[in-house]
């Protein structure tokens, strides 16, 4: 006989990708995410089991003409998951991911759980500039304090990204990290999801700063051990969009979340 | 940056160490398998500092300087020198059969009984009650900092880098959910207070394998700075709280603190409902001391039997002498024999071991030596009984029954009957009958 204990609860973290499928990703680019993504979901696996601080589960949603959810029926359990190659073709309508992740990002729809969820962490890899009203989906997504809160991280790919939208959408330059080569895309998938996938398991020191800061910071210093050339983006890009403007006041309320 | 196989790189004093295999990576470094002055070490390398690197550094190589404070610990034992920047340190290596706490709470490795799982907390204790004896904090105690053998309840402490003087700020506050919430609120820096509270987290979690603060808040809070502020800070409030209902155990949240702790005896209990009370909360001061950790746990460890119920053998624990009720198959657990010790009575019960700081005062280092235990004597015909055995380690002196002084070696054992006096350490205990 052995001590027998349920297993101990834990918050659900999302870790959710929002990857443009626009026509400019084909050929390299596109084949390079979903290696990225295949080689992801092992590591988010691995992290799954091991960390007794959180659950992590996977969301994944698509844009070009439109906007597509890969997980159309909400976060997935990692230990079945299985990533399918999405396909290119069409315009970059980001304004409609982020239309379809302020729907979803509620406990209505993806965000239901007996534990709760812990902040989630959003992804958004893009090769160009959106084709769509992005603008009034942000300020409207903005409203959503799941995504309002979420740490939200880009991969700009290749010179033709607009770092300044993603900037916005992230809401900070230094959480957009420009890529120009499709082998140093795959791997810095990778370490940034085992980088954002463990926040929340390490010791804190008394000046770390800001939560997404550090997931850029920490995945940098290990992309820098190899001959990766990644960057983050200059700093004399354009401020943010003002979160006030849409956001009203300070919202400490559990309720509504 | 990672190290080749086979580099050489040097100890402040100039020791060479040879690189072998990376064996694992953490947030601020990894851990590789070296070789140095003939024997395989583990190197942690860091690969970034969080904290300010050279005094960091100076208090590592005072770490070295002052030597292990026990076997527990996994104690830094030679500093590298600087290489492109950074620096590492030189431990043991973890021994096999060793599981990181956090995959004991994880469920993925479990106890084969409680009574290991009690030792643990033991060790875990007394490790601590002897870094504070001598004036450390360890700063940064979290479920990923220790080993236990499950098998038989044996601790590693690894991660003594942040060990340091008592109020020593290095810049390390501690991970989320394991900090006291002085430090949370942004209050306090680590010291040998916060210690006590994240230690008091870490039994809790290990025991019950549940968090003592997440209840009904942890559920209805979503886990964001804000309200992590709240839940382990400004709102810090026991699951079992008595006074205050508000972040109480669920069935989601406290599922095995809500099967196991009614089952605890009282005295343990009450350490937990003092170390997470809002007084201790608000105050740490009031937090119990490393010392009374130990004799309540020692004390739990001896009410630990197995049910004698044929066909249930179930662990449960004695709550009183004679009224407790086995949890699984309802009997009352009939106690016979005691030891009648002179603070509380401990069941004389196959497997029951008694520790020399039960007996009385003791130093840190020799609470856990064990005196006595029950084993099952197996006689020539083939039937059992129970003995007392000397494990001291040396011999011990007994009256028996008729008054008769008579010296029993260690390993020698004793009838379990009722008049025989032991003597150990300075102290008497008597063996007993229940009434």
């Amino acid at each position: 006989m052995s001590v027998e204990f349920e297993p101990i609860a834990r918050k659900v973290l999302p870790i959710i990708y929002v990857i443009d499928t626009s026509g400019s990703m084909r050929g390299d680019k596109i084949a390079s995410v979903n290696e990225a993504m295949v080689e992801t979901v092992d590591v988010l696996r691995e992290v799954s089991r091991e960390n007794a601080d959180a659950d992590v589960k996977i969301g994944a949603i698509t844009f070009s003409s439109g906007a597509e959810w890969v997980t159309a029926n909400g976060l997935e359990s990692l230990e079945d998951f299985v990533w399918n190659p999405v396909t290119e073709g069409g315009v970059t309508d980001l304004g409609a991911a982020l239309k379809e992740l302020s729907v979803k990002l509620s406990r209505s729809a993806f965000l239901k759980s007996d534990t709760g969820f812990a902040v989630p962490v959003i992804m958004f890899l893009s090769d160009g500039g959106p084709t769509d009203n992005w603008k009034k989906e942000y300020a409207a997504a903005m409203g959503n304090n799941w995504f309002k809160h979420a740490r939200k991280i880009a991969i700009a790919i290749g010179a033709d990204a607009k770092e300044d939208v993603l900037a916005q959408v992230t809401g900070n330059i230094e959480s957009v990290i420009r890529v120009d080569d499709v082998a140093t895309l795959k791997k810095l998938v990778v370490v940034l999801t085992a980088t954002a996938s463990k926040i929340g398991t390490q010791t804190h020191s008394s000046d770390a700063g800001n939560v997404d800061k550090q997931i850029v910071d920490d995945t940098m210093e290990q992309m820098g051990g190899t001959d990766a050339r990644v960057e983050t983006a200059p700093e004399n890009q354009p401020k943010p969009v003002e979160e006030d403007a849409v956001s009203g006041g300070d919202d400490t309320d559990e309720d509504d979340w | 940056m990672a190290f080749e196989e086979n580099r050489i790189i040097k100890t402040t004093n100039g020791d060479p160490i040879r690189i072998g295999k990376l064996i694992g990576s953490g947030g601020q470094g990894d851990v590789y398998i070296v070789d140095f002055k003939g024997q395989k070490k583990a190197l942690k390398w860091y690969r970034k500092f969080a904290v300010d690197k050279d005094k960091f550094r100076k208090n590592l190589i005072e770490n070295v300087r002052r030597g292990r404070p026990d076997p527990a610990f996994l104690w830094p034992e030679a500093v590298t020198e600087e290489v492109d920047g950074s620096y590492g340190y030189i431990m043991d290596l973890r021994p096999e059969g060793y599981h990181e706490l956090s995959q004991i709470i994880l469920g993925k490795v479990n106890f084969p009984s409680f009574k290991p799982m009690v030792e643990a907390a033991i060790h875990i204790v007394n490790a601590f009650r002897i870094i504070h004896g001598i004036g450390y904090s360890y700063q940064d105690l979290n479920d990923g900092g220790f080993f236990v053998n499950p098998k038989n309840g044996d601790l590693l402490i690894c991660d003594c880098d942040n060990v340091s003087g008592n109020n020593t700020d290095l810049g390390i506050i501690g991970k989320p959910r394991y900090m006291a919430p002085e430090i949370v609120k942004g209050q306090a820096r680590p010291n040998l207070l916060t210690d006590r509270f994240s230690m008091a987290i870490i039994l809790f979690l290990l025991l019950l394998h549940t968090h003592p603060l997440e209840g009904q808040k942890w559920i209805d809070y979503p886990q964001e700075e804000r309200f992590t502020r709240k839940l382990y800070g400004e709102e810090a409030c026991f699951i079992f709280d008595p006074t205050d209902n508000s972040n109480q155990a669920t069935k989601i949240s406290s599922a095995n603190a809500l099967k196991y702790w009614p089952q605890l005896p009282q005295y343990l209990k009450d350490i937990f409902l003092k170390s997470f009370s809002k007084e201790a909360i608000s105050t740490p001061t009031k937090r119990p001391a490393d010392v009374e950790f130990v004799r309540v746990l020692t004390r739990f460890r001896s009410d630990i039997v197995t049910c004698l119920t044929p066909k249930c053998g179930h662990e449960l624990f004695i709550r009183g002498t004679n009224d407790t009720e086995c949890p699984y198959c309802k009997k009352t657990f009939d106690v016979r024999t005691i030891f009648r010790l002179a603070e509380y009575p401990v069941v004389a019960a196959k497997g029951s071991k008694i520790f020399r700081c039960q007996l009385g005062v003791c130093n840190a280092k020799d609470a856990l030596d064990p005196v006595v235990r029950v084993a099952q004597k197996t006689n020539p015909d083939g039937t059992v009984k129970l003995m007392i055995q000397n494990i001291s380690g040396g011999n011990l002196n007994c009256v028996d029954t008729k008054g008769q002084s008579r010296v029993v070696p260690h390993e020698g054992l004793i009838p379990l009957k009722k008049g025989i006096k032991i003597s150990a350490y300075g102290h008497d205990f008597m063996i007993d009958d229940i009434g």
